[in-house]
């Protein structure tokens, strides 16, 4: 697999930048979309939370919950957008699928690309909201070490889950429904508006170890802030386990296209 | 020749209901998790087979025709053979690359412009560098759409996606080229220099070859298989896959009931070397033709066409008495025309007539169609093919 892997890597850039110009093209804001709903969000969040509280300015403990805010929606929104895309993967690219012999292994790889210049945008506002905000950055390698194994944890991550999920998006349009519903209680329970627990006996500990999202955000704020990061178990967990899954639905899907295409009417 | 396609006792069914056909999409899914592929060969209710225990081969050098008629299989088939569809028994081996026109998209991205889609094209195929500048040249001298291959390829015409997916598609000369009802758009011109390039690329490759038009089939293969109902049930030359293509069209055309209007008006006959044509009957090329017919209820200076129909029902010729200058008799009660040699390809004919008012404005009568077929030796595949007095001079 990683020979191939290997072999598609380019072809899988040309395929991701094909999809940016595409979409650069389409839309009149581009990649203005990236920033522009995590702001929104954030800035909501400002307003709600010093209502609630009474207060004008923004003080430095809250100043870590706007960045939690920011942070967590802004890579919610990528890694539920790289859930989609890599669900509807052979539905998006079937007459690209039915018109030529190719890999599926390149179409793969660019929207795992794609969401990597996607990724690259959200980190350099999340690091200019670092610097709005006058909060401090990670001082020790392990802790940017921490970063750099919870993006990756993000990506694979979700590209697993995609991947598992396209057959079945491309069978059932229920499943693209289902994943939009959940969009909402999924980031509601993660750790995006309140703080990760730390109560080892609390239920909501262990969701949060299977909630692929929570250990990410934990794990990427408790570096920022100087404390060693709770869930690392659980993220290195994830990111085992979705590399796993994602080499494995990359094998299965060579077997499974055809079946697909059939019923999508090749 | 070396073989580059083996296709041994291939399968393929489909469902009539979606909602089953949905079943057994997630069950074929949910199997593949598992291990490889087993043969179904049980039918479930509301499935068919497109396709029963096909086998076939295509060798280097060799351009087949697979030819059938619509829901024959042809499509599925060429579809299994591109791994485009699972096959549920038999095996598809292949003995070199592969590439094929399957849709007149050709998998082109719409709001990117033909040079980028060949760009694209090209970087899937590996192509780098120089090669895949050339690669765009050559796509981009064949289709010859001009400016248009700069602009977005949803703004293009039938004509010109035909053209640009043919191009992308013959250009990097595959070992198998496969090509589905990919000519039937495009000016002559460009359909010209298509015969060409697939004869230049059959030199050395294997094509197969989907069309309903027996012309450019017989022009352009060297073998062919005939489909019915999902089985090969001829594989040979491609004069004989023709014949049997027409005789089964022959077949059908002659229990098809056409549009008839006000024929007690008329009651006319056909004869072939003075015997009485009846449905279905054989005649040889260059036998002399007559028709004959009562005409006294019609109006005197009525316009006459004896119409001659393909065997798919399309007008390929007509006698018409306002190409004559007819002098009518007071009170005619018969007529009779020599309509001359038949002169045509072997295959299935229809004959009829039409009668229009004089003035040729009113349709006055049409006449239910006689049936018939031509035997001989299959030139081609034109219709009607006279002869000519060739002279020479020293």
């Amino acid at each position: 697999m990683i020979p191939l892997v290997l072999r598609h890597i380019t072809t899988g850039w040309v395929l991701a930048f094909s999809k940016v110009r595409l979409k650069t093209k389409e839309h009149a804001l581009g990649y203005g979309w990236e920033i522009l709903t995590p702001v929104i969000y954030a800035v909501c969040f400002v307003v709600v939370k010093q209502s609630l509280v009474g207060k004008t300015s923004i003080e430095h403990a809250q100043s870590w919950e706007v960045l939690r805010a920011f942070m967590g929606v802004s890579l919610f929104q990528l890694w539920f957008q790289l859930v989609q895309e890599m669900s509807e993967l052979v539905r998006r690219r079937r007459s690209l699928l039915r018109g030529m012999t190719i890999s599926e292994i390149p179409l793969i790889l660019a929207v795992i690309f794609e969401a990597c210049i996607g990724l690259a945008i959200r980190f350099c506002t999340i690091v200019l909201a670092v610097f709005f905000l006058d909060l401090s950055f990670p001082v020790s390698l392990m802790g940017w070490g921490w970063w750099v194994i919870s993006l990756c944890a993000l990506l694979i991550s979700a590209s697993a889950l995609g991947l598992v999920l396209a057959p079945w998006a491309a069978l059932y349009p229920d499943v693209g429904k289902s994943m939009r519903s959940i969009n909402m209680p999924l980031i509601l329970i993660s750790p995006v508006f309140y703080p990760a627990t730390t109560d080892v006996g609390s239920s909501l500990f262990w969701i949060n170890c299977v909630n692929p999202l929570a250990s990410i955000f934990a794990t990427m704020l408790d570096v920022l802030m100087g404390k060693p990061p709770f869930y690392s178990e659980a993220l290195v967990g994830w990111v085992v386990f979705g590399f796993l899954l994602l080499s494995w639905s990359m094998y299965q899907l060579k077997k499974q296209i055809p079946i697909l295409l059939e019923r999508m009417g090749a | 020749m070396e073989t580059l396609l083996r296709v041994e006792g291939l399968g393929k069914k489909f469902s009539r209901d979606l909602k089953a056909s949905m079943k057994a999409g997630a069950k074929s899914i949910l199997r593949s998790y598992f291990g490889s592929r087993q043969d179904v060969v049980a039918l479930k209710s509301k499935e068919f087979w497109a396709l029963r225990d096909v086998s076939c081969e295509l060798r280097r050098g060799e351009v087949m025709a697979v030819l059938g008629h619509n829901g024959a299989g042809k499509s599925t088939l060429l579809k299994c053979i591109a791994g485009k569809l699972r096959i549920d028994t038999g095996s598809v081996h292949l003995n070199g690359t592969i590439g094929h026109m399957l849709e007149m998209s050709a998998g082109f991205e719409q709001a990117l412009s033909g040079r980028e889609n060949v760009r694209l094209r090209g970087r899937l195929l590996h192509l780098k560098g120089k090669a895949i500048e050339k690669y765009i040249q050559e796509v981009a001298e064949f289709a010859d759409i001009g400016e248009f291959f700069d602009a977005p390829v949803q703004f293009y015409s039938s004509g010109m996606r035909a053209r640009l997916g043919f191009a992308v598609s013959s250009v990097m000369t595959p070992d198998i080229l496969i090509l589905d009802e990919v000519l039937a758009v495009g000016d002559l011109s460009f359909r010209v220099k298509c015969y060409e390039r697939i004869n230049e690329i059959s030199r050395n490759a294997g094509v197969l070859f989907v069309s309903h038009s027996l012309g450019q089939v017989a022009r352009m293969c060297n073998r062919g298989i005939f489909l019915e109902k999902g089985r090969v049930v001829y594989d040979g030359t491609v004069q004989e896959a023709i014949r049997i293509y027409q005789d089964k069209l022959g077949q059908g055309n002659e229990k098809v009931d056409r549009f008839v209007l006000n024929p007690e008006l008329v009651s006319m006959e056909f004869f072939v070397s003075g015997v009485k044509v009846s449905a279905g009957q054989k005649v040889g090329y260059g036998e002399p033709m007559v028709l004959k017919g009562d005409i006294s209820k019609l109006p005197r200076g009525a316009q006459m066409r004896v119409l001659l129909r393909d065997a798919g029902s399309g007008l390929i010729m007509d006698w018409n008495s306002a190409r004559n200058t007819i002098e009518w008799p007071r009170n005619p009660t018969h007529v009779c025309a020599d309509l001359g040699p038949v002169e045509l390809n072997p295959g299935a004919y229809s004959l009829s007539v039409q009668v229009m008012s004089p003035d040729g404005r009113e349709h006055l009568c049409m006449s239910s169609v006689i049936p018939f077929r031509v035997t001989g030796e299959l030139l081609y595949a034109i219709p009607v093919q006279k002869r000519a007095n060739w002279s020479f001079t020293v």
